[in-house]
C-alpha cells in the first residue's frame, strides 16, 4: 500500500516536472530529462514471440538507462503509422519499427526519415528503406527446418506443409524458401499444403483431416510455426502414428522446445528474440549517439536448428 | 373443411416450416452424399468421429448462442470468452496445485460472470445488445491477455488435458460433452418454462412483459447460459490444445452464429431450434472436413463456405 | 358508366377455395361497399382486383375490356388505387416526394427539382380541398393525414376507381370527416370507390351500393335504398343475430377496485372505483388518456402519484406481473404490440399468461397445455386450423379472442378492455359482448374502454368521459347519450 502511494506520488512528481518543461519552453519535450528516448511500435502484443522480443528491447533499454515507449499496433498498419506519426511529434530521438506489413507500414519509415528521427526496423522488413535493420532472415528458418526433414528423410518422401496467414510477409517468404529448396530434392514429394492460420487448433484439426484422407502416407510435417507444429503433433500421437512421422516447425516457443525435449517434436528453428530485441535497441542508441557515422546498419541474427541434442542450451 | 381465409395461410406457413425443417436436411445429405462419392476416406466411422469431435466446440458456442438469438439478442463476446475461460481453466490446472473440478468451476464461473454482466448492461443499461457484446468481445480479450500475461498458460495436468483429448468407449470426450449439451439444452427449450418464456421474449418482448414475464431476468439467463457454455467450450479447447491461449477463438462468435443462421434460428427472435443449429454445425464441420480431404485451396473453402451460409439463408426466405 | 365489372372470381390456396364465383360491378360516381367478416374473402378478392394475385377463375373487365394483371403496376395503369390498411409510404422523404415517388418531375439537368415537385403537390391537395404541408417529412404526419396523402397520390396518378381499405380504422373523427369530403368530390368527379369497412354507420352514410361477402361466397349486392340494418347482418353473419347491442341486468356489488388522485404519464388525478359486477365505461376522444389510464392500472406505466386499492387495501402495481397476481386482467388496445407472440401458437399464447399455473414446478405440462387449449378453443370460438396453427395468421377476431382467454386463464376479478372490438368483425363483437356480460354475472369487475360509443353505452353501467388526461365527467347509463358524452370529451 505504502509503495503504491509512492509510485502514484513520483509519477505526479515527474508529471509536474514535464509539465514545468514544456511552460519552460524547451525545443524538445520527450528528451528533457537527459535520457535519450526512444519510441517503438510493435506489430502485435498478442504475440507471444514479439512479447519476448519485447521484454529484451525493455532489459536493454534499463540497462542503458534510455526511456523506452512501446506501442501495440494490433497488426493494424494504419495504427502503426499513426503510432510513428505521434512519436515524431513527441520528438522522440529514435524510432524502433516493428513492421505489421512489408507496404502499408512504410509510410511510417518514409515519415520518420523526413522528420530526421532514425528509425530502425526490427524483425521484418518494410519496403520503404529505414536507417537499420535488425532481425532475421525469414526465408532461412523455413530453409534450416526443411534440411532438417530432407535429411531424417534421407532425400526420398511424402511431405504435408501447414501455412501460416496467407498473405502475410513470414507465410510468403517461408513458402519460398520451401519451394526453392525442395527444388534440390525431387523424391520429396509434397502430398498436400493448406492454412491453418497459425492456430493450434485449427492445425489439429487439419492434421486429423489429412491423416484421414492420406493415412501412413505422410512422413514429414513442415508447420510454419511451432503453434501449428504443436497441434499436428497432438493430431498424429491420438491417431497413434506419430513414431512414423517427423515433425519440424518454427520459433522455438517454449512449448516446443518441451516437446523437442520430451522427443516427441522433431525439431524446431531458434528466432533470437533477445538478441534481436537487445541489438535493436543499440542499433538506435548508436544512431541517437553517432547519428550519420554508424557504420553497421544491417544486422542479421541467424536461425538456430534446435534438436533433442542442444535443446539444454535454449530452455531456462 | 370451412372456407376462411387463414387457412392458406396456415399451408404456406406449413410449407415453409417445410422446407427451413427439411430443406437444410435435404442440402446436407446431399452435401454428404457428394463429399463420401468424390473422397473414400469420407464415409467411416473413423471420420465421422473426427468430425464430430472438430465441431464440438463449434457445437457448444452455437448451442449458446441459439438461446440468445432465440431470446432476441445477438452475443459477439464468445471467441474473447472461450479465450479467457480457457486461460483461466489453464491457470488453475497445473498439476499438482488445485483439483480438476477447480479448474472447471473457475472457468465456468468466470462464464457466468461475463455472461451476467452483458445480460445487465442490456437490460438495465438498455444499450443494444450489438453493442454491449461488442464492447466485452474487446474487453473478455484484454482480460484473456491480462491473465496469461500476453503468453500461453503451458505444463497443464494430464487429468486436465484427458477432457480435450480423451475418449470413452471410442466417443472422444468433447463430443459426449457435446452431446450431453445437445441433450439439455432441447430440453430447456422445450420443456421448461424458461424455454417457453425465451421464445416469448424474442417473439414479442412487450407482449411478454405485458404477460407478466421477467423479462429482464429471462434475458440475463439467456446470456449466462451462453456465456456459461462459452467457457465449456474455452475448456475443452484448453485441453484439446494443451495450452490455455490467449489469443484462441478469435473470430469463433462467426461461425456459432452462422451455424445457427444456418440451422434456420431467426436473427429477429422468437424462433429457432437446438436441432436445427446442430444441422448447421454439422454442415459446416462436414464441410471443413470435406475440402480439406479434397485438399482444396483455402481461398475456394473461404469463397465456399460463405456461398453455403447464404445459401442457407436463401433458402430459409424461401415460402 | 360501368368502370370496373368482376365477374366469376375464385381462388384456391393450397386446395382450400377462399372465394368462390364472386362477382361485382362498380359504377363511376358511385361509392361501392364491400363487407364481410374478417376471413370473408374480402382482401384476396382486392387484391386480386389489384393484379397481386392471378384469379383461379373468372375475369376482370375496366371499362368493359377484360384485362389480365401481372401486379400493382399494371392495375394501376388501368386507373386501379389501393389505399392500404398499412400504409406504404417513405417515412423520411417529404409528402411532395411520396406523392411523387417513381415519377419525380426532373429538372432540364436531370436532378429532381424540388420546387416543381412541391408546386404541383401543392395543386393536387388544393383541388382536394386538403392543407398538408407538402414539405414536412411524411413520419411527422398523423395517420389520418397520411391516408390523405395517399389518395392524393393515386389522384396525381389519373386513378378512376379507389380502393380504400377500412380507411377510418386508426384516424380521428375529424380526420374521418375530411376523408368523407374527398369521398363525395371524387364522386362528383366521376370517380368510383370501393369502401371496406366494419362500421355500419358509416356504410349507411357513404354507400350507394353495398356487396356482402361470406366465407369466400357472394352472398348479394343491394342498393342503399331500402336496405336495413338487421337485413344486413344477417347477409353478413348468415344467421340472425339477436340484436346486437343487448345489455342484461346487472347487480352491482361492493366496491373492488379504488383509485384516488392517481398520477402517471398521460394520467393526471385521476380517481375512480369499480364495483364488482359492474362495466365501468371509460370514454374520450383518442390522445384524452384512456389506455394510458388503463397501463397503470395494470402495471404497464409507472404509477408518479396517487394510490391504489383494492378490496379496501392499499396495494402497489410496479409492473404487469404484479398486476396480474393481484387479479387484474388487462386486454391492450394493441394486441399486435401488446398482446400476442405472433409466430408462435394458439396453443402457446392462450396459456402464456397463465403457465406457471399450467405446468409442473419448472417443467411444462404439455398434455394439460393442450387440454386447456382446446377448451378455451371452443369456449371462445377461435377459428384457427388447429391450436399449432401461429397466431399471427389468424383473423383480428379470432387473434383478439386468443387475448381475451389467455387474459381469462390467470382468473382476474378485475378485467381492463381497451377497445377489444376494434377492426374485428360483427360475429366475434357479439361474442365478446357477451363474455362482457358472462364476466358481470360472475361477480367480476369490468372496465370498458370504447371509441364506439353506442357500443359503450349499451355496455356500461356507468360511464366516466376522460379528457387531457383528467376524468371530466362522470355519468349513470340511463343518463348518458351520445351527444352528453361528445360534449364532455371535446373541448369546453
Amino acid at each position: 500500500m505504502k509503495l503504491f502511494e509512492i509510485k502514484i506520488n513520483a509519477g505526479f512528481f515527474a508529471s509536474g516536472l514535464l509539465a514545468l518543461a514544456v511552460l519552460g519552453g524547451g525545443c524538445r519535450q520527450a528528451g528533457q530529462a537527459g535520457k535519450p528516448v526512444i519510441g517503438a511500435s510493435m506489430l502485435s502484443l498478442q504475440s507471444e514471440f514479439i512479447v519476448k522480443v519485447k521484454d529484451a528491447m525493455e532489459a536493454e533499454a534499463s540497462d542503458r538507462q534510455i526511456r523506452l515507449i512501446v506501442n501495440d499496433a494490433q497488426r493494424a498498419a494504419v495504427t502503426q503509422v499513426q503510432q510513428v506519426e505521434s512519436f515524431i511529434a513527441q520528438g522522440v530521438d529514435a524510432i524502433i519499427l516493428n513492421p505489421c506489413e512489408m507496404e502499408a507500414s512504410s509510410p511510417a519509415v518514409q515519415k520518420a526519415r523526413a522528420a530526421g528521427i532514425p528509425i530502425i526496423n526490427v524483425n521484418s522488413e518494410t519496403t520503404a528503406e529505414p536507417d537499420g535493420f535488425v532481425g532475421s532472415r525469414d526465408e532461412e528458418s523455413a530453409e534450416i527446418a526443411l534440411q532438417h526433414i530432407a535429411s531424417l528423410l534421407r532425400g526420398k518422401g511424402n511431405l504435408v506443409i501447414m501455412h501460416g496467414y496467407m498473405g502475410q510477409a513470414a507465410q510468403l517468404k517461408r513458402a519460398a524458401a520451401t519451394k526453392t529448396l525442395l527444388a534440390d530434392f525431387p523424391e520429396i514429394t509434397i502430398l498436400a499444403e493448406q492454412t491453418a492460420e497459425w492456430d493450434r487448433a485449427k492445425a489439429m484439426s487439419l492434421m486429423e483431416n489429412w491423416i484421414q484422407s492420406y493415412g501412413n502416407r505422410i512422413d514429414a510435417v513442415f508447420a510454419q510455426n511451432d503453434e501449428m507444429g504443436m497441434g499436428a503433433l497432438q493430431a498424429l500421437e491420438q491417431a497413434g502414428l506419430k513414431d512414423k512421422v517427423i515433425v519440424v516447425s518454427i520459433d522455438a516457443i517454449d512449448d516446443a522446445l518441451r516437446a523437442v525435449k520430451d522427443g516427441r517434436l522433431d525439431a524446431t528453428v531458434y528466432q533470437d528474440a533477445d538478441a534481436q530485441g537487445r541489438q535493436a535497441v543499440q542499433m538506435a542508441l548508436d544512431f541517437i549517439q553517432k547519428r550519420d557515422s554508424v557504420e553497421e546498419r544491417s544486422v542479421y541474427i541467424p536461425f538456430r536448428l534446435v534438436t533433442r541434442g542442444n535443446v539444454e542450451e535454449f530452455l531456462k | 373443411m370451412n372456407m376462411n381465409e387463414p387457412l392458406p395461410l396456415v399451408s404456406k406457413l406449413a410449407k415453409r416450416n417445410y422446407l427451413r425443417k427439411y430443406g437444410m436436411l435435404t442440402a446436407f445429405l446431399l452435401i454428404c452424399l457428394v463429399l463420401s462419392l468424390l473422397t473414400p476416406g469420407f464415409f467411416s466411422i473413423q471420420n465421422t468421429t473426427i468430425i464430430l469431435r472438430q465441431v464440438s466446440i463449434n457445437g457448444i458456442l452455437a448451442i449458446g448462442v441459439t438461446f440468445v438469438i432465440i431470446s432476441g439478442g445477438i452475443d459477439l463476446s464468445l471467441g474473447s470468452v472461450v479465450a479467457f475461460t480457457g486461460v483461466v481453466a489453464a491457470l488453475f490446472a497445473h498439476p499438482g496445485e488445485y483439483p480438476l473440478i477447480i479448474a472447471l468451476g473457475m472457468a465456468i464461473l468466470a462464464g457466468l460472470a461475463i455472461g451476467g454482466v452483458n445480460g445487465l448492461a442490456v437490460t438495465r443499461g438498455k444499450v443494444a445488445p450489438f453493442i454491449v457484446t461488442l464492447g466485452m468481445m474487446t474487453i473478455a480479450r484484454g482480460l484473456a491477455l491480462l491473465a496469461s500475461d500476453g503468453r500461453p498458460v503451458t505444463g497443464l495436468s494430464d487429468s486436465f488435458n484427458y477432457i480435450g483429448g480423451g475418449s470413452v468407449l471410442g466417443v472422444p470426450i468433447p463430443v459426449l460433452i457435446f452431446g450431453a449439451i445437445i441433450l439439455l439444452s432441447s430440453f430447456i427449450l422445450n420443456k421448461t418454462r424458461l424455454g417457453r418464456y425465451l421464445y416469448a421474449v424474442g417473439g414479442n418482448e412487450k407482449a411478454a412483459y405485458a404477460s407478466g414475464i421477467r423479462v429482464n431476468s429471462v434475458k440475463v439467463l439467456s446470456y449466462m447460459i451462453c456465456s456459461g457454455l462459452a467457457a465449456i467450450a474455452g475448456i475443452v479447447l484448453a485441453s484439446r490444445i494443451t495450452t490455455g491461449q490467449p489469443n484462441a477463438g478469435l473470430a469463433y462468435e462467426l461461425d456459432a452464429i452462422a451455424a445457427v443462421v444456418i440451422g434456420g434460428t431467426s436473427l429477429s427472435g422468437g424462433i429457432g431450434s437446438i436441432g436445427g443449429t446442430v444441422l448447421g454445425v454439422l454442415l459446416i464441420g462436414v464441410i471443413n472436413n470435406g475440402l480439406d480431404l479434397l485438399n482444396v485451396s483455402s481461398y475456394y473453402q473461404q469463397i465456399i463456405k460463405g456461398a453455403i451460409i447464404i445459401a442457407a439463408a436463401l433458402i430459409d426466405r424461401k415460402k | 358508366m360501368e368502370l370496373l365489372r368482376a365477374e366469376n372470381i375464385s381462388k384456391s390456396f393450397a386446395g382450400v377455395r377462399v372465394l368462390d364465383k364472386v362477382h361485382m360491378k362498380v359504377d363511376g360516381g358511385r361509392v361501392h361497399a364491400l363487407i364481410g367478416e374478417n376471413g370473408a374473402g374480402k382482401s384476396t378478392f382486392m387484391n386480386i382486383l389489384m393484379g397481386m394475385y392471378p384469379a383461379d377463375e373468372g375475369t376482370v373487365f375496366v371499362r368493359g375490356r377484360p384485362v389480365h394483371f401481372a401486379g400493382a403496376r399494371d392495375a394501376m395503369q388501368y386507373g386501379l388505387s389501393m389505399i392500404h390498411q398499412e400504409l406504404l409510404v417513405f417515412p423520411e422523404l417529404t409528402v411532395a416526394e411520396n406523392i411523387f415517388m417513381g415519377r419525380q418531375p426532373l429538372s432540364r439537368f436531370g436532378w429532381i427539382d424540388t420546387r416543381t415537385l412541391q408546386r404541383k403537390a401543392r395543386e393536387l391537395m388544393e383541388q382536394l380541398g386538403v392543407d398538408i404541408p407538402v414539405a414536412k417529412k411524411m413520419k411527422e404526419l398523423t395517420i389520418g393525414s397520411m391516408q390523405m396523402v395517399e389518395i392524393v397520390k393515386a389522384v396525381s396518378n389519373q386513378a378512376s376507381v379507389f380502393i380504400m381499405d377500412e380507411p377510418t380504422s386508426a384516424i380521428t373523427q375529424k380526420e374521418a370527416e375530411i376523408l368523407f369530403r374527398i369521398i363525395a368530390l371524387l364522386k362528383g368527379q366521376g370517380k368510383a370507390i370501393i369502401y371496406i369497412s366494419h362500421k355500419m354507420d358509416e356504410l349507411f352514410r357513404l354507400a350507394d351500393e353495398v356487396t356482402v361477402l361470406r366465407d369466400g361466397k357472394y352472398i348479394g349486392t343491394r342498393s342503399r335504398a331500402g336496405l336495413e340494418m338487421g337485413e344486413l347482418i344477417s347477409m353478413i353473419v348468415g344467421r340472425d343475430l339477436d340484436k346486437l347491442y343487448q345489455k342484461q341486468k346487472t347487480f352491482p356489488g361492493p366496491v373492488l377496485l379504488e383509485a384516488r388522485n392517481l398520477c402517471s404519464e398521460g394520467v393526471r388525478n385521476v380517481s375512480l372505483e369499480v364495483r364488482r359486477g359492474e362495466v365501468l365505461g371509460i370514454a374520450g376522444l383518442m390522445g384524452a388518456g384512456r389506455t394510458s389510464l388503463a397501463h397503470a392500472l395494470a402495471g404497464m406505466e409507472k404509477i408518479t402519484s396517487g394510490e391504489i386499492r383494492l378490496n379496501g387495501q392499499t396495494v402497489s402495481i410496479n409492473s404487469p406481473r404484479a398486476a396480474k397476481n393481484k387479479g387484474i386482467g388487462l386486454v391492450t388496445e394493441d394486441r399486435k404490440q401488446w398482446g400476442l407472440i405472433p409466430d408462435a401458437s394458439v396453443k402457446q399464447n392462450i396459456v402464456l399468461r397463465s403457465l406457471k399455473k399450467h405446468s409442473r414446478g419448472i417443467l411444462l405440462d404439455q398434455r394439460r397445455e393442450k387440454a386447456v387449449a382446446d377448451r378455451e378453443m371452443e369456449r371462445f370460438r377461435i377459428r384457427a386450423a388447429s391450436r399449432n396453427q401461429a397466431v399471427g395468421s389468424l383473423s383480428g377476431g379470432n387473434q383478439q379472442k386468443v387475448v381475451l382467454s389467455g387474459m381469462q386463464l390467470t382468473e382476474p376479478e378485475l378485467i381492463i378492455l381497451d377497445e377489444p372490438t376494434r377492426g374485428i368483425d360483427i360475429g366475434a363483437k357479439q361474442e365478446i359482448y357477451q363474455y362482457i356480460a358472462s364476466l358481470t354475472t360472475r361477480g367480476k369487475a369490468v372496465i370498458l374502454i370504447s371509441s364506439e360509443l353506442p357500443e359503450l353505452l349499451a355496455l356500461s353501467d356507468r360511464i366516466l368521459v376522460m379528457r387531457e388526461g383528467r376524468v371530466k365527467a362522470e355519468m349513470e347509463r340511463d343518463k348518458a347519450s351520445q351527444e352528453l358524452i361528445m360534449q364532455h370529451a371535446m373541448a369546453e
